[in-house]
């Protein structure tokens, strides 16, 4: 793999390097989120059934994904719920999945019912995509349980299509698998949105062996107490139906815990690679072959493990570019005494750059989903973490504490981020046991939300309040030889001073999360984009200039480039 | 233990070797011997060790005077060397206790304590009368978890000494770990009446260590090392504990402060070089490891972390050299093979980057199989 097959190499990369780090000067003020889900409507109370018995599924609930389900333009909320133990089954609203519509004046409305997407069995994640190139996303819930996909009907309300399409979920031994995430992704670039799908391990309800330090502390147990499994992806047949392909592409022999699960073109070969964080055992890359099959390279490239090279608790992930250097990095969260490791791609390895990032206060933090945006739009991508221990009960046996603050670390632009948690408001210190977290721009401002969920707690809407002078584009992708939505389109930005900045489409996000589908880039003082060029996943190169700032901005997939 | 050994070794010596040392001309071996063992007295291990090692070139088979030179040895914290000689002190002296329970104390100093329990249990069944043995053997079960062992041996002298706190106190714990609440806390309390000390705290903070009640162990151990700063590990082991609840300055000051005591604290100098890692202080940390490796030279665990700096700092020379030496003693350290991939990848070293990952995986299979048998 060499530089080549990134964007194309510039001949003046140094001069570039510094006109980037004088281009993005640090905001002006501090990145700022209010916390308002009350005060929006957006009430919920996550229900994973906690048992004395401690299973394993009871800690682990659940994503939330940001679309615009009725194509309004501004982005809706679903949540995903649990449901009652032993039965794995909604036995009733209180185990719900959620749908909330955005009314557009800053609240949001309850239209599960009318939706029909309540959905079945004990859920964990989530994933948007229009898998049927309608223009209309979908949804697709992984599971404990059956996986289910709702099909979108144009009015509001969805189908479940699970059994047409034929992904129910992976199954092994007989039995279906746990699925915690899902990712969709044209992996063969026919235009047509296949489906990736992480399981966890194998697991049977109130079976879980004992584990704590006592029958009064009895906890939740360590991943090792649990047999790995494969993890799943379907091809799309077109004809809405998908054939497992797994054994096929080579994905079925590598068994792991899967957790979260994000997509990148980390070679740059115009074919989206995979990688999947894993708890307690190594994390996967799935190097695509050519849309043919997956070889399994992390190890290779250095982010199997950490520096240490002890597997950690992977549990949410993403890969996108940090240093604006057209090559995607990767960020994983885990638990305490872990720290959560940052891969930064330097062409034919990444390099665990986590200590000289300055993400040593990570150590002390237990990470679930995850997020790299630009939350003040200075041009460098931040860091978003939501936290909460995996024990409920770990203040029996630790000074730490089950619920704990989501944390915000600022780019600095200069290979470092700085926690900037402290400053971030009064809202944002506010611990609890935080799980999933989806980023989006819900008031179509330009400032990057982050919807975010609790265990057994209220959903929280942080909403993004910085302050300062920066401008922002967002980019809404509509594919038409690649798929509708775009995912996998890969994007370089050129702004007034001639930086640079890198992202590409994909609605796959941290733990078991789906985020907005549009491209956020934070523009810093530039009123214009120089210049977009977007890789369609079709090959298909199109370029823009001149784009004025501070616009929400469709574009069209175009065979003649414009 | 020195006092006795040496006083045998010297009436030994006076009957045995003495007339066969007058015909050597040069400093003779009982010169050589008193010397060693003024210096050891008056605490200089480190001068005494080449003095012991001279007068056993010269007389090989004195059994005492090897024991000496472990207990040199295992002063200075070189606890394999001091293993080696209490092993063939062993052999020439089969039945002595003392150079049984030395050999016992250093295996377990070293950590290997599966085989300081074994060493021990022998000891136990030929001395059942050996408080020091029954109790250091009660304390290596209780770290491996064994305690319906420890409450078997140690139930019938519960009461033998009121005053002995760690009878009873390693008694309590072993019932509290096999969550007989109500007799294990009747006795952690009747220790706790009989008043406070220092040794009692610290072993209460290492029973909760090991049963990751860092919250307690940090209590237990703050406790001991205010009654009794110099308590041997009081600081590194309380430094430990707040290294689990996550205090990590405090461990930073723990383990400096242990190392103020005692600079060559393997464990201090080991986990300090961490921390200094993660600051990006790697001369530090270099500095930490290497006196580390002073301690227990070609310790794997502290060279492979010399090896990861090499690697964080892009000597990847250096690293492999390093890692491929680890290798050698220690093939089944699935780290060294994980970080010697990564060096071989980096180094554009393909096929072996892909032989060790095959290892990787092969050690990786073999783990998972033993976690499942071993219902993990």
């Amino acid at each position: 793999m060499g530089n080549s097959r990134h964007w194309p190499a510039t001949a003046v990369a140094i001069a570039i390097a510094a006109a980037v780090s004088l281009a993005f000067a640090p905001a002006a003020g501090p990145i700022v989120f209010e916390e308002i889900a009350q005060k929006c409507g957006l009430v919920f109370t996550s229900n994973s059934s906690p048992t004395p018995n401690k299973n394993q599924p009871e800690t682990m609930v659940a994503g939330v994904a940001l679309l615009d389900y009725d194509n309004d333009g501004y982005l809706d909320i679903y949540v995903v719920n649990g449901a009652a133990i032993p039965s794995l089954r909604k036995e009733g609203p209180q185990y719900w999945n959620r749908l909330f519509h955005n009314n557009h004046d800053g609240t949001f409305t309850d239209v599960t019912e009318k939706a029909g997407v309540a959905g079945a069995g004990y859920g964990m994640g989530v994933a948007v995509g229009d898998y049927n190139n309608d223009g209309w996303p979908d949804i697709y819930l992984a599971s404990v349980t059956g996986n289910q996909l709702f099909r979108n009907n144009h009015d509001g309300t969805f189908s479940d299509v699970t059994a047409k399409a034929g992904v129910g979920g992976g199954m092994l031994d007989g039995k279906k698998m746990w699925s915690v995430s899902a990712l969709w992704v044209d992996y063969n670039n026919d235009g047509k949105l296949d489906l990736f799908v992480s399981n966890y391990c194998k697991w049977e309800v109130n079976k879980d062996p004992f584990c704590g330090p006592s029958k009064e502390k009895r906890s939740y147990c360590h991943p090792q107490n649990y047999s790995p499994l494969p993890n799943t992806l379907y091809r799309n047949n077109g004809d809405g139906t998908f054939t497992d392909v797994s054994a096929e592409t080579g994905l079925s022999k590598y068994r792991g815990k899967g957790m979260g699960a994000v997509m990148a073109d980390y070679d740059g070969d115009g074919f989206m690679d995979i990688f999947v964080a894993n708890d307690t055992m190594p994390n996967f890359l799935f190097h695509n072959l050519g849309g043919k099959k997956f070889e399994e390279v992390a190890l290779e490239h250095g982010v199997a493990y950490p520096e240490s090279a002890k597997a950690i608790s992977g549990m949410g992930a993403d890969f996108k570019d940090v240093d604006n250097d057209g090559k995607p990095d990767l960020w994983h969260t885990a638990i305490e005494n872990e720290s959560f490791p940052l891969f930064m791609n330097r062409g034919d390895q990444f390099w665990e750059m986590t200590y000289k990032a300055k993400l040593t206060p990570t150590r002390n933090m237990s990470g679930w989903s995850n997020g790299i945006f630009d939350f003040d739009n200075d041009g460098w991508k931040d860091l978003f973490v939501a936290r909460g221990n995996v024990l409920d009960n770990v203040a029996l046996f630790s000074a730490r504490k089950y619920e704990e603050p989501n944390s915000v670390f600022r780019n600095l632009g200069n290979g470092a981020f700085q926690d900037v948690s402290a400053t971030a408001g009064p809202d944002f210190q506010i611990p609890a046991a935080h799980r999933g977290v989806a980023f989006g721009d819900l008031d179509n401002d330009g400032r990057v939300d982050a919807v975010v969920t609790v265990l057994n707690g209220k959903m929280e809407y942080f909403h993004n309040v910085t302050s300062n002078n920066n401008h922002w584009i967002l980019l809404k992708l509509v594919g038409v030889k690649s798929n509708r939505m775009g995912l996998g389109a890969q994007v370089r930005i050129t702004t007034e001073n001639g930086a640079k900045q890198y992202n590409h489409a994909t609605t796959a996000i941290g733990y078991a999360c789906s985020s907005d589908p549009r491209i956020h880039f934070g523009l810093g003082a530039s009123k214009t984009v120089k210049e977009i060029e977007i890789r369609w996943p079709s090959g298909i190169r199109q370029t823009l200039r001149d784009v004025p700032a501070d616009q929400i901005l469709t574009i069209e997939e175009r065979a003649d480039g414009r | 233990m020195l006092g006795s050994n040496m006083a045998n070794a010297i009436r030994w010596f006076a009957a045995a070797i003495l007339p066969l040392c007058l015909a050597y001309a040069q400093e003779r071996p009982e010169q050589i011997l008193q010397r060693a063992i003024a210096l050891h007295q008056a605490g200089d291990a480190e001068k005494a060790i080449p003095l012991y090692r001279e007068f056993l070139r010269l007389e090989p088979q004195v059994a005492e005077v090897r024991s000496n030179l472990g207990a040199a040895l295992a002063g200075t914290g070189r606890y394999e060397e001091a293993i080696v000689e209490y092993r063939t002190a062993r052999k020439q002296l089969p039945n002595d206790p003392r150079i049984w329970l030395n050999l016992s104390l250093a295996l377990y100093k070293l950590g290997q304590i599966s085989d300081a329990a074994k060493e021990l249990a022998g000891l136990h069944n030929a001395q059942p009368g050996n408080l020091q043995a029954t109790l250091l053997l009660a304390d290596c079960w209780l770290r491996q978890g064994e305690n319906k062992k420890v409450i078997a041996l140690l139930t019938p002298m519960g009461d033998a000494d009121r005053n002995d706190l760690a009878v009873p106190y390693m008694l309590g714990t072993a019932l509290l770990q096999e969550h007989d609440l109500g007799h294990g806390q009747q006795i952690i309390d009747r220790i706790l009446r009989n008043g406070d000390s220092a040794e009692a705290r610290f072993l209460m903070g290492s029973a909760k260590l090991e049963a990751m009640d860092f919250t307690g162990a940090v209590a237990d151990f703050s406790k001991a090392a205010a009654l009794k700063p110099d308590l041997p590990d009081v600081h590194y082991y309380l430094g430990l504990s707040h290294k689990e609840v996550g205090d990590m300055p405090s461990a930073r000051k723990d383990f400096e402060k242990e190392l103020e005591h005692n600079p060559n604290d393997f464990g201090s100098n080991l986990n300090l070089a961490l921390m200094l890692k993660e600051d990006s202080n790697y001369d530090g940390a270099r500095r930490l490891l290497e006196r580390a490796l002073r301690v227990r030279p070609g310790d794997p665990g502290a060279l492979y972390q010399l090896a990861s700096i090499d690697v964080a700092t892009g000597k990847l020379e250096d690293a492999r050299v390093k890692l491929e030496t680890i290798l050698k003693d220690s093939p089944q350290f699935i780290e060294a093979h994980i970080s010697l991939a990564t060096v071989y990848y980096r180094l554009n070293r393909r096929e072996d980057g892909a032989r060790e990952k095959a290892i990787v995986q092969k050690l990786n299979e073999e783990k998972a199989a033993k976690e499942t048998k071993d219902g993990k």
